[in-house]
């Protein structure tokens, strides 16, 4: 009778505590939770007051443009500044799509991939395709830097096509092997580089350091006359 | 008073320096004159109608009335007036609730001078500027609700803007006028106006938004 009110006194503890357990466990996913959106809404509020800023910038110079003595000197400063504040401008707005929390998956992401690409290649003769996207992969999470990495690999692949290939065609063929591995193949037909002669700027280490990052292999083939492929694959993480 | 050729501008932005930045580089272009600044939709519903501008330039982050908001109203006094929208970033949800409620097209704010004219134009000509992030969006949208109101000649127009082709080369692609895929655009616009409305309330309540 005493064992049985012992017991059952152990047991009622246990539960009161349990749920007391679930309630803080509760109440500290909430903070955790409220904290994300303030973050959130800070990140967004300071891109906001960067890209009015940088759009002040624009403007002012292409209103300076028109009211100096342009020669050529004067001209390729201006067009730097243009430059520079276009890439601050790029990689905010990246900034601000990476923070939507519908954004973190690999359908996003290799769509923003091919917008990206699409609006680069828009006013020039080149065609750029990117295939293979399918519908189920929005529900594949991917973790925000892999994201970002994913997309700084292709901003520079992208550029540097658009910059030193020459090509008419450029095309990007994703498609999933088997266990949960993604490969990405960019090719395009234009005039290829030498390897060796290419002087290591920052562009082709990057891409390489940033698929290290993704814990992926990057191999870049090119040859004069030939045109270039990149083939990187990497794993995806499994859903949580 | 008789009306000369060049196009009237109209803009409603908050921020001075992009402001009068804006009013200089247009009116200084051939062809273009700035009837009116505004630094709120509040002084610009006030005179306005006055200025009778062809062509609107509506920034929709302002303080105050939003541009969407005041949309409505804009197009209530200046009916034939065409308004493009200003936004700092493309934002998705802000752009479909504008161009449901009547405006021509959107441009981001970054968009060099040159290019600010020449949407000006084409959306005097008819056209409106659609990128193919946006065209992605309005398919999508329409796929949501299961039923498109868009013929079939349409939607193959908005996959091919989609994929990032210019409308000339869509055009050759098809073997039609230019003018005929701007006008096929129109009233995809057109279109999305009476849609987009219901529609943009949902996709927020997809997307958490509200």
């Amino acid at each position: 009778m005493l064992a049985a009110c012992i017991l059952s006194g152990i047991l009622m503890q246990y539960i009161v505590n349990s749920r007391k357990q679930r309630r803080l466990r509760l109440l500290a996913k909430l903070r955790a939770e409220e904290q994300a959106k303030i973050r959130l809404r800070t990140a967004e509020d300071f891109h906001d007051e960067i890209g009015n800023k940088l759009t002040r910038i624009n403007v002012l110079t292409n209103v300076l443009k028109n009211k100096i003595e342009l020669n050529p000197e004067t001209t390729r400063i201006l067009n730097q500044i243009e430059d520079n504040t276009a890439q601050l401008y790029g990689g905010t707005r990246d900034i601000l799509w990476s923070l939507k929390p519908s954004n973190d998956t690999l359908y996003e992401i290799l769509n923003r991939i091919r917008d990206f690409g699409i609006e680069l290649y828009q006013d020039t003769e080149v065609n750029f395709s990117l295939t293979g996207i399918e519908d189920k992969w929005s529900s594949y999470r991917l973790p925000m830097d892999m994201s970002r990495n994913l997309l700084m690999i292709f901003k520079e692949a992208l550029n540097n096509g658009l910059k030193y290939s020459g090509a008419k065609n450029v095309s990007v063929v994703v498609s999933m092997k088997t266990k949960g591995v993604l490969q990405m193949v960019l090719k395009d037909d234009g005039k290829g580089f030498e390897r060796q002669t290419v002087k290591k700027g920052n562009g082709i280490n990057n891409m390489h350091i940033r698929a290290e990052r993704l814990k992926g292999k990057l191999y870049l083939d090119s040859r004069p006359g030939k045109g270039t492929i990149m083939n990187l694959t990497f794993k995806i993480p499994p859903n949580r | 008073m008789a009306r000369d050729l060049d196009i009237r501008v109209a803009i409603v932005e908050d921020d001075e320096t992009i402001r009068d930045g804006y009013a200089f580089l247009i009116g200084n272009t051939a062809g273009y004159k700035i009837v009116g600044t505004y630094p709120s939709c509040e002084d610009a519903l006030k005179k306005i109608e006055h200025d009778d501008p062809d062509v609107l330039l509506l920034d929709v982050e302002l303080p105050g009335i939003s541009g969407i908001d005041a949309l409505p109203k804009f197009k209530k006094l200046l009916p034939d007036t065409h308004i493009l929208i200003l936004t700092v970033y493309e934002q998705e949800l802000l752009i479909f609730r504008a161009l449901g409620s009547g405006a021509a097209g959107y441009l981001t704010k970054n968009t060099p001078p040159e290019k600010i004219v020449a949407a000006i134009n084409e959306v005097m000509e008819g056209g409106g500027p659609m990128s193919a992030h946006i065209a992605r969006m309005v398919i999508s949208s329409f796929k949501r609700n299961d039923s498109s109101p868009l013929t079939r000649r349409e939607t193959e127009i908005l996959e091919q803007i989609a994929t990032g082709k210019s409308r000339k080369r869509i055009a050759d692609e098809l073997f039609i006028d230019l003018e005929t895929v701007k006008s096929h655009i129109k009233n995809i616009y057109h279109k999305l106006n009476v849609h987009s409305k219901a529609d943009a309330i949902k996709a927020a309540k997809d997307n958490k938004f509200i």
